[in-house]
């Protein structure tokens, strides 16, 4: 085989594992990866005193959080293509370092809609908009109440893969006004990161 | 023939590089402006919020109008018939007038501080639209910095090729119309 032949090679190789998923040892790497906003898992926006945070939460983690301690390989398969077909990300909202509710404490009736809002009504101000502006619907949100404990309302919304989701180049995420003066905020995501998403080793 | 077309390539490669950094340093180096307020202006979803922000404040004013009237007319009748009225009802009726007036007043505040909140919105979500736009612009384009001037005086000269401004409006509307 020729420099020249072997060259080709080395920049074929090159290629593909440039273009391949990202594989880690532990759940811990592969947070740390997802939190760096570098590699555009992790997305924030700052509007009058509202910290917002979008994180993709990839397959393998739902798959690493619901694995037995004896797992076998089937199962992990069997548990990547059941969450395979869903798009996890996960909405953190702060204001002042705390949780949105904590800021209508001092109104009941603001404090007990703020409530009613996030807990069922979350589906009509969260949207997920394609390149062509089409609207996905969302599947399900979780909201974990924090009581005050927590220093953000945090939200894991879920979504469906659909194909005009994927065959779009990126897609936004769109927060109406919650009633803390910010507008509509806006992430954009490539959509290459959820098909090339990162790994665990398992 | 082959002898020579491998430095051939490897020159070709040198030169693509150099030729793209060298884009790469002279766009970084470039001080770029936007005109803030020809962005807001021009912007496509600025039209469209603003109608919907119109339609919403008619709305609520219409409500408010026409409970004045109501309650203008409520005095009326009451300017009419007050010389037909006893002490008691007269002091009742004006007690009932007073009331309503009030309640009119503090629905009125409430209604002005809901069209203040619903303008902050709009105006919000437009600059929270443009800002991302430009920041998204910015890093693909390679610019260490974009300037935001507003028309009046925030930066007193600076040479048309440097003003964004049709540029970044163009990509901010095909972005808005899904293009």
């Amino acid at each position: 085989m020729g420099s020249r032949q072997i060259g080709w090679c080395l920049a074929m190789v090159l290629l593909l594992w440039g273009c391949g998923s990202q594989e880690f040892e532990s759940k811990a790497a592969l947070m740390a990866y997802l939190h760096d906003p570098g590699n555009g898992y992790h997305l924030t926006e700052h509007v009058n005193g509202v910290d917002y945070a979008l994180t993709y939460r990839p397959t393998d983690l739902l798959v690493a959080q619901e694995l037995p301690d004896n797992y076998k390989k089937s199962t992990v398969d069997s548990l990547r293509n059941h969450y395979g077909d869903y798009l996890y990300l996960n909405l953190s909202m702060s204001a002042g370092g705390q949780e949105l509710l904590s800021h209508k404490a001092g109104d009941r009736a603001a404090f007990g809609a703020m409530v009613n809002q996030l807990a069922f009504g979350m589906g009509s101000k969260i949207h997920l908009v394609n390149q062509v502006r089409d609207t996905l619907p969302l599947l399900d949100y979780v909201y974990p109440r924090m009581y005050g404990m927590g220093h953000s309302t945090d939200l894991l919304l879920v979504y469906k893969k659909e194909p005009r989701l994927i065959e779009s180049d990126f897609v936004r995420l769109t927060i109406a006004d919650l009633g803390y003066g910010t507008g509509e905020i806006a992430f954009k995501m490539p959509t290459k990161n959820f098909i090339e998403q990162p790994e665990l080793k398992f | 023939m082959q002898k020579i077309s491998l430095p051939l390539a490897i020159l070709a490669l040198a030169v693509g590089i150099i030729s793209l950094m060298w884009k790469g340093i002279g766009t970084a180096n470039t001080l770029v402006y936007v005109d803030i307020n020809q962005l807001v202006e021009g912007y496509a979803r600025t039209a469209v919020e603003r109608q919907a922000f119109d339609t919403k404040v008619n709305t609520l004013k219409a409500n408010v109008d026409s409970l004045m009237t109501n309650w203008q007319a409520e005095l009326q009748a009451y300017e009419k018939e007050r010389a037909g009225m006893t002490a008691k009802e007269l002091e009742l009726k004006q007690e009932l007038l007073q009331t309503k007036q009030q309640q009119l007043n503090n629905y009125q505040q409430a209604i002005q501080k809901q069209i203040q909140e619903e303008d902050q919105k709009m105006t919000q979500t437009v600059i929270n639209d443009i800002n991302a736009y430009v920041k998204e612009y910015g890093k693909r384009e390679g610019h260490r910095i974009i300037f935001g001037a507003r028309g009046s005086g925030s930066i007193m000269y600076a040479e048309e090729a440097a003003n964004l401004t049709e540029t970044v409006l163009a990509g901010l509307n095909a972005q808005y119309h899904g293009e």
